[in-house]
């Protein structure tokens, strides 16, 4: 268990950086991808990513969480 | 569209709710499993989406671009600490019963009643207006879809949301407050709210691909279109600092929120089951969110591309569908709204009720019967109460509605909701961490961290709603400028949001810090701290011992735990743990594990405050010295350690003795074998010495011999000695090669050569046989890092045992030599007897032959394939027979080439 906790941590602390000034600077422009609004698909995009990542993290936890 | 449709609508679904809710209770009295209810609990957590998600996010997007996202983003953050930090919330709140964020925040700084009190009003002020805003959401849908004007100021009785009011009302109490004990869950309540997240997700979704595919071409059109219109600014957020430290202040009250917010606490973990299902919500929540936010860009923009305007975007989701005349569509919406907005009234209200009952009204009322000595039974007081405060609330947010919500648009009442219940967190985060976080910090913090966001948050609110005053905003209070609430100590760059959660955390968490320190903590608050910052390790400890010194009549405990929760059931519960805990009932004074435990069920009653207070009223209790708290603490903490000591030396103890005894067995079977092969050995010495013996007594007692004779006898002497001999060197030999004492002397060696060399040196035998000796190789030269005497042993012993039983008339020995693969194979073939196939596997066993031994006297020691065997292993080859009966023989065996 105390094992996932940095895994945890360090999503939400990438999560966190990712969806912030600066970085969120970068694509916070008018332009466009494909069509789409880069910014669009930018949060889009994190947002599947942290989904992603929380799943295949949360699907290793041991079945016994609970003790 | 007609009115009595959508108000039967609206009356037809919170029937269908009514009977979901119903549905499922009947079920799991009956012991029957919910279907799908595994997605339950992460659909329940998307109570988060509230009718402000649904109306206000196409609303804030027309006017702010992607800012609205970050109100989702905040959660999907909040997903990634579910298990480092939620976990342990869930864990304590298991262990101590506790049923809401008041009687969280009061538990932790030592179950005191101010906190609560305070907590609870907090609550009422930050969220009464929320869900006086899901009332709005209801009845602007309302007018949408009816096309009527919206707030006419009718009396209230002629006001079809004052009706579903009393509705939603009527829900909450029949199946909010069914038992006493909070902390049974309500499942049928639960699954209605899961329902509700499916019907607003897809309504919504279907309105978002009705208006992105059906109305324009798709996402690209749309925003090609939007382009075009000089729409661009909605597509990026405010580019200016103040713009990213909006984003940023959103961000964090979301992820606040998402936990802390009374609907949110009460799904997430009051109506958990088990700490495993978070495995599941930590990505099935953020994803619905994501779905439910795809369409709300399209949205804004194909309002405003066909209206022209942003004005009405809060109902854009709606007016869309009718202005295009789908007159079910939009029904569908209006359902799907209607949905959001019933979802999140019906849990806050409970939560909320929960929490004023139990802070507020519970109290006074208990004290007051306490001392007026009333006796009778409490569980309908309890529950009274809870119902009062749930019509209680249901008025307060219908009143507010009506009056004060038209002034504000919805997206400011969500907001502010959330960065009220922000100033929780740092009490909440601090509780759990920091130990030495006291009752004083916690009431400062939150105090300050309220005021301070209610005046530079509320009052430019309410400013700008034109309710006050322009000149408090403008000049400040008294005049005094650097006081203006949205330009606080003159800091003038901020938005009003972040302007006012940076201020209100800055001194929130600076009191609570600061008071922590410079405060000393008292008996219960040094407890409290250590059962909750140390949960995990605490979670067994609080069970078995109990901070707790006093005398109790058992009798008056377990008449106060049936009070509240009836006799049936207390006697029940209070058996159950004296049996696990093997505590005797029917003595007279109470165990102080077993008052403990009373207090715990009566926490999950009426909370912890309250709890510790009836308690006490029907006990004598001693002051406990905070010494005393820490050494017991300790104490058990150093017992928890000890055991965990124990059981890893247990373990590494049992693991040795099955060591030791796989090892002892091994030794026995050695023994054994090392028993028969002495046996053997000496058996077979014996038969030469006896040969031996027998022709020597011949020769002595017959002096007069032929010389014939004489040199017949003397020969078989010698032979039988050269037997001896060469048994002897052999054993010795096998000796050697098993106990690992003979070294491998490795060289290249051409085997080929090798060969010839056996061949060269065994043709006499075969002559004397009057066997053919033949060698087949290919015309190569193959060198091989082996030890060159060792397998010229192996190819003697082969070739000569070959040439041993090869039939007297035309005996033939035929020698190959080939590459496969890896390996490099030596064939001896013979056109012998051949062996059954059942013996392949024994053959090289030690002394085989001896041992089946035949009438026939033995060729050869029967020690020679056993000695070719371990040489070929020590060269990591293998060896092996290939053979049936009557067909002859193929022994075989292979080096490995590098």
């Amino acid at each position: 268990m105390t094992a996932f906790r940095p895994r945890f941590l360090l999503i939400a602390v990438m999560l966190i950086l990712l969806t912030n000034y600066p970085l969120l600077s970068i694509s916070n422009k008018v332009f466009f991808v494909a069509g789409i609004p880069i910014l669009y698909l930018y949060l889009g995009m994190i947002w599947l990513l942290g989904i992603g990542l929380l799943y295949f993290t949360g699907r290793r936890l041991p079945k016994e969480v609970d003790e | 569209m007609n009115k009595a449709l959508v108000v039967l609508c609206s009356v037809a679904y919170l029937a269908l709710l009514f009977g979901i809710a119903g549905w499922i209770e009947r079920r799991k009295l009956s012991g029957k499993s919910i279907p799908g209810k595994n997605m339950i609990y992460p659909l329940s957590l998307a109570v988060y989406c509230t009718g402000w998600t649904y109306y206000g996010s196409v609303g804030h997007a027309s006017l702010h671009g992607m800012q609205f996202l970050s109100i989702y983003l905040g959660p999907l953050i909040c997903c990634a600490l579910f298990v480092p930090v939620i976990q342990k919330i869930l864990r304590i709140c298991r262990t101590q019963r506790i049923n809401s964020v008041a009687d969280f925040i009061s538990t932790r700084y030592g179950k005191n009643f101010s906190l609560g009190v305070i907590v609870t009003l907090c609550y009422i002020f930050g969220v009464i207006p929320y869900i006086a805003l899901q009332l709005k959401a209801i009845s602007d849908s309302f007018h949408v879809i009816t096309g009527m004007p919206g707030y006419a100021r009718a009396a209230f009785w002629h006001d079809d949301s004052f009706y579903i009011t009393i509705l939603l009302a009527l829900f909450v109490i029949v199946f909010g407050t069914r038992k006493v004990d909070v902390l049974e869950r309500h499942e049928g309540l639960v699954g209605a709210i899961a329902f509700e997240s499916v019907i607003k997700l897809v309504a919504f979704l279907i309105a978002g691909g009705f208006i992105t595919y059906g109305i324009f071409g798709g996402f690209k059109d749309l925003f090609a279109k939007a382009n075009a219109a000089g729409l661009q600014h909605l597509f990026i957020m405010d580019q200016q600092a103040s713009g990213y430290s909006t984003w940023m202040s959103m961000i964090l009250v979301s992820m606040m929120a998402v936990v802390l917010l009374p609907r949110q606490f009460q799904v997430l973990i009051v109506e958990n089951k088990q700490e495993r299902q978070l495995r599941r919500a930590i990505w099935l929540f953020p994803l619905y969110l994501f779905a439910i936010n795809i369409f709300v860009m399209p949205i804004a923009v194909g309002g405003i591309l066909t209206f022209g305007s942003n004005a009405g975007a809060d109902t854009f989701v709606i007016s869309l569908p009718m202005h295009y005349g789908m007159s079910a569509l939009s029904l569908l919406v209006y359902i799907g709204g209607f949905s959001a907005a019933t979802g999140m009234i019906m849990v806050e209200t409970i939560a909320l009720a929960t929490m004023v009952s139990n802070h507020l009204i519970l109290p006074p009322l208990l004290s007051f019967r306490n001392s007026s000595g009333n006796k009778k039974p409490l569980t309908r007081t309890v529950l009274m109460a809870r119902r009062g405060s749930i019509i209680f609330i249901f008025v307060l947010a219908f009143g507010y509605d009506k009056l004060i919500a038209p002034y504000f648009s919805l997206v400011s009442i969500g907001l502010i909701s959330m960065a009220a219940v922000t100033q929780l967190a740092p009490a909440m985060i601090g509780g759990l961490y920091w130990k030495n976080a006291s009752r004083k910090g916690a009431i400062f913090g939150i105090l300050t961290g309220f005021i301070i966001w209610f005046y530079t948050l509320i009052l430019p609110s309410v400013v700008n709603a034109g309710l006050m005053d322009k000149s408090i905003t403008q000049l400040g209070p008294w005049g005094i400028g650097w006081l203006r609430p949205q330009a606080l100590f003159g800091l003038n760059d901020l938005e009003l949001l972040p302007h006012s959660v940076f201020w209100s955390l800055f001194f929130n968490v600076l009191s609570y810090a600061g008071v922590s320190i410079y405060s000393r903590l008292n008996a219960q608050e040094v407890y409290t701290a250590e059962i909750f910052t140390g949960i995990f390790t605490h979670t067994a400890t609080n069970e078995r011992r109990a901070i707790w010194k006093g005398s109790a009549d058992m009798k008056d405990v377990v008449a106060m735990v049936a009070n509240f929760i009836g006799q049936e059931r207390a006697e029940n519960l209070i058996n159950a743990y004296a049996l696990r805990h093997r505590i005797l009932v029917n003595q007279e004074d109470a165990d102080p594990r077993m008052v403990s435990f009373a207090e715990r069920i009566l926490s999950g009653v009426i909370g912890s405050a309250s709890a510790r207070f009836m308690i006490s009223s029907i006990t004598k209790e001693e002051d406990i010295g905070i010494d005393e708290v820490l050494s017991i603490v300790r104490e058990s903490q150093q017992v928890l350690e000890l055991n965990k000591e124990l059981k890893k030396k247990s373990i590494e103890l049992t693991r040795a003795t099955d060591l030791l005894t796989t090892a002892n067995r091994q030794l026995l079977e050695m023994d054994g074998m090392k028993d028969e092969f002495l046996n053997t050995v000496t058996h077979e010495l014996r038969t030469p010495l006896t040969s031996i013996r027998a022709l020597s007594e011949i020769l002595y007692d017959n002096p007069e011999m032929e010389e014939e004779q004489r040199v017949h006898y003397l020969d078989g002497i010698i032979k039988e000695t050269e037997r001896l001999t060469r048994l002897i060197t052999e054993v010795l030999n096998l000796e050697r090669y098993e106990s690992g004492r003979q070294k491998l002397r490795l060289g290249a060696v051409d085997i080929a050569s090798l060969i010839q060399q056996v061949i060269e040196a065994l043709k006499p035998l075969a002559k004397e046989q009057g066997a053919a000796l033949e060698l087949s190789m290919p015309n190569a030269m193959f060198i091989v890092q082996c030890d060159a005497e060792m397998i010229y042993q192996v190819l003697y012993n082969l070739i000569s045992n070959a040439l041993k039983f090869v039939p007297a008339a035309n005996g033939r020995v035929h020698v190959i030599l080939r590459e496969a693969y890896t390996e490099l194979q030596i064939w001896v073939e013979d056109n012998g007897r051949g062996i059954d196939p059942e013996i392949h596997e024994l053959i090289f066993d030690k002394f085989f032959q001896a041992r089946n031994q035949t009438l026939q006297k033995p060729v050869g020691s029967g020690l020679g394939l056993a000695i070719c065997k371990r040489i070929i292993e020590m060269h990591e080859g293998r060896i092996w027979v290939e053979s049936e009966k009557g067909k002859g023989a193929r022994f075989a065996f292979s080096l490995p080439v590098n």
